[in-house]
C-alpha cells in the first residue's frame, strides 16, 4: 500500500524548504549586521548624546534633571543674558541692556530681531508671559528656588519690560543667565502642559524636531538663529538625546559606537576608556561636592550626635585626600568649607579635621562609647562612595546601618528625622554663590538637620542685601560655624568625566554645564 | 461549556478586583510622595506645597474608592512626574514591551518545540540527553548576566547589535533571547512529555499501522494534541514575561513598560506603578482566561475536571 | 466521634509514649532501607547536584574560618587587582596569591566574598523556600483536603497571586520599606508559595482518596491528626522537590533585586550585588562579573539537578 509513497514525508520536505529558506534570510541577516552598526555620526552630522535621566517634559520648568534643565533648555530656548563660560562676563543675549532701578527692579530692553522656530517674532508679551507664569507657585515649576525670588514683570514697552523681586537677591544674574529660559506667549496654555499653545518652539540655535517622553529628544539646527548672538551659529547640524538608565549600557554603546557623548563616566572607568583608541576622556572640576550632614536635632531614641565629640571624631575618621586621590578619582579635590571654592563667600581658610583614627576613637570614649556606636546613615548617589566612606567609620567602631535607596525615599529620612547622618552633594545648579548651598540647608525647614537659630539669622542676613561686604562677613561667620560645630564634613568635589568619540570637538567647563552647541567635528 | 466560561469569567474579575486593591495599598502604604514629586533640588516649602496640592492629607479607603472609579471609566489618574494621564504614559510605552514579550515568547517557542519533538522522537539517547542540559543550563543562568555577555560579546565585541535602544529591529535581538531563553526549559520539557505520552497513544499507532510516513505522524496527529498544553503555558508566560522585563528593560534602555514601572518605583510616582500592576494582572488573566476557555474547547475533558 | 475513643489510664500514657517514639524510628528504618540509594548511585545528574550542593553548603558553614581574608575590609589602595591567572598570561598586572580571585572595586578579596556570599545565597533561598513552602502546604492541603469552597477559596487566592508580577511587587515593596534581609526573606517567601499550593492540592487530593485515610476518619480521628499523620507524610516527597525548585528560584530572585539595587545591601557580599557592582567593569575587568556569575550559575544548576534526581527517585514511574 505504501510503496507508491514518495520517500519524502511533509515532515522532511518541510524541513529542508525551512532549512534553504532559513539559510537564505540567516546569511541576509548577517550581511545586515555585519554592515556598520552605527550611523556613522560624523559622516550624518548627528550627536549622539547619552544620560541616565529620564526626561518626561521636555520644557526648562516642569523639570527636575539637569539634562532638560539646562543641557537641552540651552539648545532650544535662550536666556535674557549669556554668561561667557571662558571670561565670565555677562553678555548681552535676548536683552541687549539692562539698568537697576533699585535693589529689587530692573528694567529691560530687548533685541527686536529675534524669531520663533515658528517665524514668530519675539517681543515683550513673550518675556513677561513666561516670568509671570514661573513667578505664580500655583504653576508647580519643578524647582520653586530657581524662581521664587521673581515676584512679577510688567511690559513697559513692544521690547521692553520692567522686573520685579521680591526682596533685593545678588546672585540675580547667575539664574537670568542660565535657568530663566524665554518662552512663548500661553506657551502652557490652561493646564500647565508644555506647548499647549501648539507652538512647542523656542528662540534657540536648535530647534525640537522630536520628543518622546521618558526615551529621546531630537533637535535640529535652526537656520533662523539671530545673527549676533554670543552662542555664535553651533556647528553641528543634529543633535539627539537618548535616556539609557545604565551607565555600563552607555558604555557599551559608546564602545561600539552607537554613542558620541556621555557624561559622569564613573572615574574608576574613566582611565580605561582613555586608552581606547577612537574615544577621548576629559575630565572636570564641577561645583558638587559631597558632605556628611549631622543630625544634631532631638531624635526618637537618644542622640549620640548631639555631643560634640562624637561629631568630630566622625570628622577625624575619614581620611579624605586618599578618599579623593583614590577613589573618587582625577579631578577631585577636598572642599575647605561647605561650598565650593570660586562662590561668592566660601572661605577658604578655616581649620581642617585632620585623618586620625586614633584621636577619633579617644573621643568617643570621652564621650561614653569606648566600645563604638552604631548610627544610621542615608545615602543616594553612589553605592562605591558610600561603601569607602562606611569603611572608614567601621575602622573606628562607628557601625553604620545604611539606606541606600533612590532619592526620595533616602532624602525622606533627613525630613522625618530618623536618620543620623546624611551622604548627600549639592551641584548647586552651578550658581556661584554660597547662598545657593545655605538656603537649601540651612532654612529652619524639616528638611535643616541642625535647626540652629543662630547660624539661620546669619544665612538670612546674607540673604537680605546686595552688600558685598555685610554678605561676606555674614557667610564667614556661618561657615566658621558650620566647621566649628562639625555640622557638614565637605568630603570631596565630584569631579565630571565626559567620554566623547574621537571625532569631536567638546570643551567641558567647571560648571557643570556641557555647552553642545559649541561642539564640532574635528 | 458557557457555565464553564461564565465561572471562569467571574473569577477572572474578582481577580481583578483583588489586584487593584492590592496594588493600591502597597503603593499607598508608606513613603512620602510629595518629596519625591519636588525631586532633588527642592526646598521644604515646595514639598509642603505639592502635598496639599494633591491631597495626600486624606484618608487612605477614600483615595481608593475614587482611584476605583476612575479606573472603571478608564482614566488612572495623573502622573505625578509627567502631569500627563497615567493611560498615555502607559499606552506609549505598552507596543515595545508587548513586542518584546511576543519575540521573547516566538524565540523560545522556535528553540523548544523542535527540541522538544526531537528529544521526544529520541528519547534517552544522547540527543536527549543534551537537549536536557541546555534546558538546564538555560534555566540555571541570571537573566541579566547572559544580557551582560550578550552586550560585551554581541555588541562591544562584534559590532553586530547595538548595546541599547530600538531604534531599529537589531535593538530587539538580544534582549528578546535574554528573556525568551528562561521559559524555553520549561516549554522544552512539556512538548517532550507531551509528545512522548501522545506518542504511546493507540491512535498513533493505528497511524504508523495504517503505514503515513513519520513526519505525518508527527505533524498532523502527534503534535497537534501534544502542543495543546504548551500552547497554554505560552501563553502564560508571556504574561510572566510582562511582568518580569524590568530587568532586560533596564539593561538595555528599552522604552517599555518594565523599565516605566522601575523608574515609578524610584520616583515615587504612584498612579503609574499602581496602574502598571493592574494593567499586567489584566492582561495575564484575560490571556488565562482565554486559554482556559480555548483549553475547554478543544478539550473537552477539561471542563469536568 | 469521642465515644470511640477508648479512655487511658494517666500511667499507661508514659509507656504510650514512649512506644509511639519507638514506632517511630522503626518507620524511619524501613524507609531508610527502602530507599534506592543504588538508584541514585547510578542517577548521575543527581549525584552531581548532591556533591556540589554539599560541597557549596560546607564552604558556606565553614567560611568565617576559611576564607582567606574578611569580606568587608576595603584597601582602596590594591582595587581590582585581577586573578591569579592573570600573571602567567599577561606580564603587567599585580596578581598574586595573596588574592587568589583578585580584588574587586574597593580592594576586597573576591574569594572571601565570593565564601561569604555564598552563606547569603544559602540562607536566603533556604528560608525563602521554607517559608513559601509553609503558606504554600498549608494552603494547598485545606484545599486538596476540604474541598468544596475551601478549595475555590484558595483557587481565587492562587490565581491573583499568579497574576500579580511578583518582580515589579517585589521592587515596589523593597522601594517603599528597605531592603533589610528580614524584609527580603519575607517578601520572597511571600510571593513564591504559588506551586507548593497547586501540587500539594493535587498531592493532597491523591492522598485524601486512598483507603486509609478513609479508615481513619471513620474510627474517629480528628481532621487535624488525620492532616499530621496521614497526609503529611505522604506529601513529604513531592514538598521536598519543590522545595529545591523554589529554593533555586528564590536565589535567582534575590540576585535579580540585588542587581537592582534593591535586595541585599552593601557590604554584604550577596553575589547578585556583586554582579551589579562590577557591572561597570565588564569590558575591561570580565572576569569580575564571570566569576559570581559562574558560581550563581553552579549553585543553580546542582540544585535542579537535586530536585530532578529526587522528583525521579520517588516519582511511581520515573517519568514527570
Amino acid at each position: 500500500m505504501t510503496q507508491g509513497w514518495p520517500r519524502y514525508g511533509v515532515f522532511e520536505y518541510l524541513e529542508y524548504e525551512m532549512k534553504r529558506q532559513f539559510a537564505a534570510v540567516g546569511f541576509s541577516m548577517l550581511l545586515a549586521l555585519a554592515s556598520s552598526n552605527a550611523l556613522a555620526q560624523k559622516s550624518a552630522d548627528t550627536l549622539r548624546w547619552a544620560s541616565t535621566a529620564s526626561i518626561t517634559t521636555v520644557d526648562p520648568y516642569t523639570n527636575a534633571h539637569r539634562e532638560a534643565l539646562i543641557v537641552n533648555s540651552q539648545l532650544v530656548w535662550d536666556t535674557l543674558i549669556y554668561r561667557d563660560p571662558d571670561s565670565g562676563q555677562y553678555k548681552p543675549l535676548l536683552a541687549k541692556s539692562w539698568q537697576w532701578v533699585n535693589d529689587q527692579t530692573l528694567d529691560v530692553q530687548l533685541r527686536d530681531d529675534v524669531k520663533f522656530h515658528d517665524g514668530v517674532p519675539f517681543t515683550a508679551d513673550d518675556a513677561v508671559y513666561t516670568l509671570n507664569w514661573i513667578a505664580d507657585p500655583a504653576n508647580k515649576v519643578s524647582i520653586q528656588s530657581n524662581v521664587n525670588w521673581i515676584k512679577s514683570a510688567e511690559k513697559t514697552g513692544p521690547y521692553s519690560f520692567r522686573l520685579n523681586l521680591k526682596a533685593p537677591f545678588p546672585p540675580a544674574f547667575e539664574y537670568l543667565s542660565s535657568m530663566i529660559a524665554m518662552l512663548p506667549k500661553d506657551f502652557y496654555g490652561a493646564g500647565g502642559a508644555a506647548g499647549a499653545n501648539g507652538r512647542l518652539v523656542g528662540t534657540g540655535p536648535y530647534r525640537l524636531v522630536k520628543f518622546v517622553p521618558g526615551t529621546s529628544i531630537e533637535v535640529e539646527r535652526f537656520d533662523g538663529y539671530f545673527a549676533g548672538s554670543p552662542k555664535g551659529k553651533p556647528a553641528i547640524k543634529r543633535i539627539i538625546y537618548r535616556s539609557v538608565p545604565d551607565t555600563s549600557t552607555q558604555m557599551g554603546d559608546l564602545l561600539s559606537g552607537g554613542l558620541d557623548w556621555m557624561w559622569y563616566v564613573p572615574t574608576d572607568q574613566a582611565k580605561r576608556l582613555s586608552s581606547v583608541k577612537n574615544l577621548t576622556v576629559q575630565s572636570s572640576e564641577s561645583m558638587r561636592f559631597s558632605f556628611l550632614s549631622l543630625n544634631t536635632r532631638e531624635m526618637a531614641t537618644p542622640n549620640p550626635l548631639l555631643k560634640k565629640q562624637v561629631r568630630e571624631a566622625i570628622a577625624h575618621a575619614i581620611d579624605r585626600e586618599k578618599l579623593a586621590k583614590y577613589v573618587i578619582g582625577a579631578g577631585s579635590s577636598v572642599p575647605l568649607a561647605a561650598c565650593y571654592k570660586t562662590q561668592f563667600g566660601c572661605r577658604q581658610d578655616l581649620p581642617q579635621f585632620k585623618y586620625d583614627p586614633a584621636l577619633s576613637k579617644k573621643l568617643l570614649a570621652e564621650a561614653g562609647y569606648p566600645n563604638g556606636l552604631t548610627l544610621e546613615l542615608t545615602a543616594w548617589r553612589s553605592r562605591d562612595w558610600t561603601d569607602a566612606v562606611t569603611g572608614y567609620l567601621n575602622a573606628v567602631g562607628i557601625k553604620t546601618n545604611v539606606t541606600f535607596q533612590q532619592y526620595a525615599a533616602a532624602y525622606e529620612k533627613v525630613t522625618n528625622n530618623t536618620a543620623h547622618i546624611y551622604l548627600g552633594d549639592w551641584g548647586s545648579y552651578s550658581i556661584n554663590d554660597t547662598s545657593a548651598v545655605f538656603n537649601n540647608f540651612f532654612t529652619l525647614a524639616p528638611n535643616d538637620m541642625q535647626q540652629d537659630k543662630e547660624l539661620t539669622g546669619w544665612v538670612k542676613a546674607a540673604a537680605a542685601t546686595v552688600d558685598p561686604e555685610v554678605r561676606t562677613a555674614n557667610f564667614d561667620k556661618a561657615l566658621a560655624k558650620i566647621s566649628s560645630e562639625v555640622y557638614f564634613v565637605p568630603l570631596w568635589v565630584h569631579p565630571v568625566v565626559y567620554a566623547t568619540t574621537a571625532d569631536l570637538a567638546f570643551k567641558p567647563y567647571a560648571d557643570e554645564n556641557p555647552r553642545l552647541y559649541l561642539a564640532h567635528w574635528k | 461549556m458557557w457555565m464553564y466560561s461564565f465561572k471562569r469569567v467571574l473569577m477572572g474579575v474578582c481577580v481583578m478586583f483583588a489586584i487593584s486593591m492590592l496594588s493600591f495599598g502597597l503603593t499607598n502604604a508608606a513613603t512620602d510622595p510629595a518629596q519625591a514629586i519636588a525631586g532633588s533640588g527642592a526646598t521644604a516649602a515646595d514639598i509642603e506645597a505639592i502635598r496639599l496640592a494633591y491631597g495626600f492629607d486624606k484618608p487612605v479607603v477614600t483615595r481608593y474608592v475614587t482611584w476605583l472609579r476612575g479606573a472603571l471609566n478608564g482614566d488612572l489618574g495623573e502622573s505625578y512626574r509627567q502631569k500627563r494621564s497615567v493611560v498615555s504614559v502607559i499606552m506609549e510605552r505598552l507596543p515595545v514591551t508587548m513586542i518584546l514579550g511576543g519575540l521573547a515568547l516566538c524565540f523560545a517557542l522556535m528553540l523548544s518545540i523542535p527540541l522538544g519533538i526531537f528529544a521526544a522522537l529520541h528519547p534517552n539517547t544522547w540527543v536527549d540527553r543534551i537537549s536536557m542540559a541546555l534546558a538546564l543550563v538555560g534555566q540555571a543562568m541570571p537573566t541579566f548576566w547572559f544580557a551582560l555577555l550578550g552586550i560585551v560579546v554581541f555588541s562591544v565585541g562584534l559590532g553586530w547589535l547595538p548595546a541599547s535602544g530600538v531604534s531599529d529591529w537589531r535593538g530587539y535581538v538580544l534582549p528578546a533571547m535574554a528573556l525568551g531563553y528562561y521559559a524555553t526549559p520549561t516549554l522544552m520539557r512539556l512538548t517532550r512529555s507531551g509528545m512522548l505520552e501522545v506518542l504511546e497513544a493507540d491512535y498513533i499507532r493505528t497511524a504508523r499501522a495504517k503505514g503515513l510516513s513519520r513526519s505525518t505522524v508527527v505533524v498532523k496527529h502527534a503534535l497537534r494534541n501534544a502542543v495543546l498544553p504548551v500552547v497554554s503555558v505560552a501563553a502564560v508566560q508571556f504574561g510572566y514575561m510582562l511582568g518580569g522585563s524590568v530587568v532586560i528593560e533596564t539593561i538595555f534602555a528599552l522604552p517599555g513598560v518594565g523599565y516605566l514601572a522601575w523608574e515609578s518605583i524610584s520616583l515615587a510616582d504612584l498612579p503609574v506603578v499602581q496602574a502598571i500592576l493592574l494593567v499586567v494582572a489584566v492582561i495575564y488573566v484575560l490571556l488565562t482566561l482565554a486559554s482556559d476557555i480555548l483549553n475547554a474547547w478543544l478539550d473537552p475533558r477539561v471542563r469536568f475536571a | 466521634m469521642h465515644s470511640l475513643q477508648i479512655p487511658m489510664a494517666p500511667e499507661a500514657s508514659m509507656a504510650e509514649a514512649q512506644s509511639r517514639w519507638w514506632l517511630l524510628l522503626r518507620r524511619a528504618a524501613v524507609v531508610l532501607r527502602q530507599w534506592p540509594w543504588r538508584r541514585m548511585s547510578r542517577n548521575g545528574g543527581f549525584m552531581f547536584g548532591l556533591v556540589v550542593l554539599l560541597s557549596i553548603a560546607a564552604i558556606a558553614a565553614l567560611a568565617p574560618w576559611i576564607a582567606p581574608h574578611d569580606p568587608l575590609v576595603q584597601d582602596i589602595a590594591n582595587r581590582r587587582v585581577p586573578p591569579i591567572w592573570y600573571q602567567w598570561f599577561s606580564e603587567d598586572s599585580n596578581a598574586s596569591w595573596a588574592h587568589v580571585l583578585g580584588t574587586d572595586k574597593l580592594g576586597r578579596d573576591y574569594l572571601s566574598r565570593l565564601m561569604h556570599g555564598a552563606r547569603i545565597s544559602l540562607s536566603i533561598g533556604f528560608s525563602a523556600a521554607l517559608i513559601s513552602g509553609i503558606i504554600g502546604t498549608v494552603l494547598g492541603v485545606c484545599a486538596g483536603y476540604f474541598g468544596g469552597r475551601v478549595d475555590a477559596l484558595v483557587s481565587f487566592i492562587v490565581t491573583t497571586r499568579l497574576a500579580l508580577p511578583v518582580v515589579l511587587v517585589a521592587l515596589a515593596i523593597v522601594a517603599l520599606h528597605g531592603s533589610s534581609l528580614p524584609v527580603l526573606i519575607l517578601v520572597l517567601g511571600l510571593l513564591l508559595w504559588d506551586r507548593f499550593a497547586v501540587v500539594m492540592r493535587s498531592v493532597t487530593r491523591q492522598v485524601a482518596s486512598l483507603e486509609y485515610v478513609t479508615a481513619a476518619r471513620a474510627i474517629g480521628c480528628s481532621t487535624l491528626r488525620i492532616i499530621l499523620t496521614e497526609i503529611l507524610p505522604n506529601v513529604m516527597n513531592a514538598f521536598i522537590v519543590i522545595v529545591t525548585i523554589e529554593m533555586a528560584n528564590a536565589i535567582l530572585f534575590e540576585a535579580a533585586l540585588s542587581f537592582l539595587g534593591l535586595g541585599v545591601q552593601p557590604p554584604s557580599p550577596s553575589w547578585g550585588l556583586m554582579l551589579a557592582e562590577a557591572k561597570e567593569d565588564i569590558f575591561f575587568s570580565p572576569w569580575m562579573i564571570t566569576i559570581p556569575g559562574t558560581a550563581l550559575f553552579v549553585l543553580v544548576l546542582a540544585i535542579n539537578l537535586f530536585g530532578d534526581g529526587i522528583r525521579d527517585l520517588t516519582a511511581p514511574k520515573g517519568r514527570s
